[in-house]
């Protein structure tokens, strides 16, 4: 994606995904939640993304898609469509190593077994770990998301993360700069729909 | 994945609705004192299309079609595949006066490699035709269900409208925020339950620890299954054993982490290349 990094590290990639997925139009929708549910469910609109690993050992992220699927909008569904090969004309597509697909919760909701599901798909095609200059990272997805009501500060305030790998489960808090892992489990299935997460 | 093999597909039916959709149509409310089943009760039933013979009653039916036309409102022209009816799969349980309804997308069918995000949505649906309470996938908040240790070694599952874990002492305060509080074992699919284990303190970032560190391994983790030819969750059995027999593992942390062991068993794609054993 033009205008973005590359960077040194997938933690300052992350730093400045977060803030950027959530400033476009209506990747939070915390203003309107209270005001108009109605209005904030039909504008809510999540965007979508692959931080990815060059051969250059650096992290970029890739374009932002959201959704151009046709007649989306007039339905109750919304999702962003994300496709599991990026395309970057300065590589062959095996030289890219895939690394965290980045999304935006519009109303700021945990993850559901939808997310989960989801990056277990592309887990069948993406290696599950990867070795990076920054030691061995883990395929796993990231949902961004804001607390803010204001719409002009749609405020980075932390994400959640799933790592099919451990099928772990955490929670990326931000204050003032500031950011803590706040919450981890581990997920376990009681069959192939139901879960279990132990939070430690 | 498998838990829409067990879902209740009733195209048919529902197709017949199109041609006069405001019948069908009815506002979503957002009832959250109405709690979504935790139990498929006596059993989830696929229906078969080949031999046996099905009674369904009226207000099942047009609780089917409401959820159908609310999730995908009729008068899309040339609608794709994935937005017609009969490209959904519906499953629903009825509870005294109210039925639940579960939408979720055949992907296979409209030969759709590509899933969205987030997909489906589930409805409470009252016998004379409102829709009570309407939780969609990616939108809605759903509500939070814990698995709570009782001082006699048992378990509680406890439903609250907050993410914040609760604890038991709560369950007799009339201000908690609990929901609901069952024995009832949860068994319904798409149902997340959170074990909460006391202990867990925040962790900052550090040049150790840097944001998104996806290295920092579970004791009991990567116990995945082979089943026809790839990975996929573990029955309860195999999430605790330990380790599969086919899964090669080196010790796959290397970052420790407070109070967790080793990990056991990383599991890896037979041609991921990039971690080889």
């Amino acid at each position: 994606m033009k205008n973005f990094g590359p960077f040194d590290s997938y933690a300052d990639a992350l730093k400045a995904a977060c803030p950027l997925i959530l400033s476009k139009p209506n990747a939070t929708v915390g203003h309107l939640q209270d005001l108009d549910l109605e209005l904030a469910k039909r504008v809510a609109t999540e965007y979508c993304a692959w931080l990815y690993y060059t051969p250059e050992h650096q992290y970029e992220m890739s374009m932002l898609t959201d959704l151009p699927q046709p007649d989306d909008f007039m339905t109750n569904r919304k999702s962003c469509i994300l496709p599991t090969f990026v395309h970057d004309p300065r590589y062959e597509r095996g030289e890219i190593k895939y690394i965290f697909a980045v999304h935006n919760h519009p109303f700021g909701s945990i993850l559901s077994p939808q997310d989960l599901h989801f990056i277990e798909e592309k887990a069948s095609t993406h290696p599950w770990e990867l070795e990076t200059k920054s030691g061995t990272i883990r395929l796993s997805t990231i949902a961004f998301f804001s607390k803010s009501k204001n719409p002009a500060i749609p405020t980075c305030d932390g994400f959640y993360q799933y790592v099919p790998a451990t099928r772990e489960i955490m929670t990326w808090t931000q204050i003032q700069g500031q950011w803590n892992r706040t919450e981890r489990g581990v997920v376990r299935w009681q069959d192939d729909g139901t879960y279990r997460i132990e939070k430690r | 994945m498998a838990p829409r093999k067990l879902i209740f597909v009733i195209a048919i039916a529902l197709s017949s609705c199109v041609r006069k959709p405001e019948q069908f149509w009815t506002p979503a409310g957002h009832d959250r004192s109405i709690i979504f089943p935790m139990s498929v009760g006596s059993g989830l039933v696929e229906v078969e299309a080949q031999n046996a013979t099905y009674d369904l009653d009226g207000e099942v039916l047009r609780a089917l079609m409401i959820a159908g036309n609310d999730y995908i409102p009729p008068g899309i022209p040339n609608p794709p595949c994935w937005a017609r009816l009969e490209s959904l799969e519906y499953r629903f349980t009825r509870r005294d006066d109210i039925i639940f309804v579960y939408i979720s997308e055949d992907f296979e069918r409209c030969g759709r490699k590509l899933r969205p995000m987030h997909y489906g949505a589930k409805y409470a649906i009252s016998k004379d035709g409102r829709i009570l309470r309407r939780v969609i996938d990616g939108m809605d908040e759903d509500d939070h269900v814990w698995s709570l240790e009782t001082p006699d070694g048992g378990s509680v599952t406890v439903v609250t409208e907050s993410r914040d874990s609760p604890t038991l002492e709560d369950l007799d305060r009339p201000d908690s925020g609990v929901l609901m509080v069952t024995t009832e074992p949860v068994t319904m699919p798409g149902v997340i339950v959170i074990a909460p284990i006391p202990g867990f303190v925040p962790i900052p970032e550090s040049p150790d620890f840097p944001l998104g560190n996806t290295m920092s391994p579970f004791d009991d983790a990567g116990t995945w299954p082979w089943r026809a030819g790839k990975r996929v969750p573990g029955t309860p059995d195999a999430g605790l054993d330990g380790g599969s027999p086919d899964g090669g593992s080196p010790d796959g942390g290397s970052i420790g982490d407070a109070g967790a062991g080793p990990l056991s068993a990383p599991p890896f794609p037979p041609d991921a290349g990039a971690a080889a054993p």
